[in-house]
């Protein structure tokens, strides 16, 4: 009768799913701040155009350093 | 001197598979990127290979779990390696021409267990590592990868779904070039480590590496030419299969199913689980689509591709088995597996030659 080592199973299950799902909700975040953006912009709302540019490029910083600490993680022994 | 020849062999021979393991396997990685038009399929194989080679040098992990976790490496000799490789490259190559995905880890796998089961017995096959290491995560990863990929696309859709689909298809387009490559990367992780994995038993038969030891640097440099030049050289079939055939995919999904697939694989990567990247992007690839549409996904391919996978680990075995009981009947010296090596590529050259000429008849009957 064999066990399996649940542990690290667990952990690379984990791991792949905060890592995706993180990066993808950045990565929209991304793209709805930049093309938010641009709408306000458009419409000379300056305040909000802001506002989601902000939100853009805090998600982008996001994005990387998930990615970054990912492969940080998998390089390490 | 014998025992020198049949290294040799099993190292040119564990290359060449990680060569077709990059012709056969890693095209799947660019499916996606070609599929929703982020990249040319010219720019996105140059992509993935420069990846893959990269990717090679990141971790040895899955190469441990391959030289020491599946089989009892007092009991394995230079020739059983070579018989569980040409298992696996007969498989890989008649999945490829008949431009059915596999899995060439379960292939190579299964090709070295067929045949230390028929040199030693199943005293020498390590149960608890396969189950541990390869069963429970090949069937963990397709799944996974499947949940993962759908709640990233549901997640995705709710943020940017009010938006106009111009800038969104521009964004994720953008974004595939990351997640493309990070896919790439991690096969190139996990697939090329096979190989080192492989090559690495073989020197420890040999006597040239001590049990335990990672892989010397010029065996992970060879792999990870390898498997570099091999996904640049081909595998458009199966771009084919898995880009179109199984879903039509918008770049939102195309980035959700390949940062499933990249997570996955390299978190897979980093506890020593050898993964196939054809489970785990297909897995992916429908999560993403189905999460969108259950119709979306054409269900009849997808079971094709899943009979290809339950096929591989026997056939390949057996494949391998047979190998070895044929290089015995020559005995235990280098005369079978030169034997057989130089068959193989007999068999390959007047397959492509027949190949060829049957193309030329083709096209000049249509003209």
């Amino acid at each position: 009768m064999t066990t399996v080592a649940l542990a690290p199973l667990l952990s690379a299950v984990l791991g792949a799913l905060v890592g995706a799902v993180s990066v993808t909700l950045a990565f929209s975040l991304v793209i709805l701040g930049v093309a938010r953006y641009a709408d306000m912009r458009r419409v000379g709302r300056m305040g909000a155009a802001r506002a989601y540019g902000a939100v853009g490029v805090a998600a982008a910083v996001i994005a990387i350093g998930i990615v970054a600490v990912g492969l940080v993680v998998v390089t390490s022994k | 001197m014998s025992s020198d020849l049949i290294l040799v062999i099993v190292v040119g021979t564990a290359l060449a598979f990680d060569f077709t393991n990059g012709f056969h396997d890693t095209a799947n990685v660019v499916a996606t990127s070609v599929s929703t038009r982020a990249l040319s399929p010219r720019t996105a194989v140059a992509f993935a290979s420069v990846l893959n080679f990269v990717g090679a040098f990141i971790s040895l992990a899955v190469a441990a779990t391959i030289a020491s976790d599946f089989v009892d490496q007092d009991a394995i000799t230079e020739t059983v390696v070579f018989a569980g490789l040409i298992g696996a490259i007969v498989w890989n190559l008649l999945t490829w021409y008949f431009g059915l995905p596999s899995s060439s880890s379960h292939a190579l796998i299964g090709g070295v267990i067929g045949a230390t089961l028929v040199a030693a017995g199943t005293g020498a096959v390590n149960g608890t590592g396969l189950v541990d290491k390869l069963i429970v995560p090949a069937l963990v990863a397709p799944v996974l990868a499947f949940v993962v990929a759908a709640l990233a696309i549901v997640a995705a859709y709710r943020i940017v779904g009010r938006l106009r689909p111009g800038p969104v298809s521009r964004g994720f387009r953008l974004g595939q070039v990351v997640s493309g490559g990070l896919l790439a990367l991690s096969h190139g992780t996990n697939d090329a480590q096979k190989t080192m994995g492989v090559i690495a038993l073989a020197l420890v038969a040999h006597g040239d590496l001590a049990q335990g030891s990672d892989p010397p640097t010029w065996v992970v440099v060879s792999a990870a030419s390898a498997i570099a030049l091999g996904t640049y050289t081909g595998g458009w079939r199966i771009v084919r299969t898995m880009g179109s055939r199984i879903i039509k995919m918008d770049p939102a999904q195309g980035f959700a199913a390949q940062g499933a697939g990249a997570a996955t694989i390299l978190a897979a990567s980093h506890f020593g689980y050898p993964l196939s990247t054809t489970h785990t992007i297909s897995g992916a690839v429908m999560g993403a689509g189905a999460a969108k549409r259950l119709s979306a996904v054409r269900w009849g391919v997808a079971g094709n591709i899943v009979a290809a996978w339950v096929l591989t680990l026997p056939a390949a075995g057996a494949i391998g088995a047979a190998v070895y009981g044929i290089a015995q009947i020559f005995g235990s010296g280098a005369i079978g597996p030169v034997v057989i090596t130089v068959a193989i590529v007999v068999a390959l050259g007047v397959s492509l030659a027949r190949r060829l000429s049957q193309g030329r008849a083709i096209t000049a009957a249509e003209g």
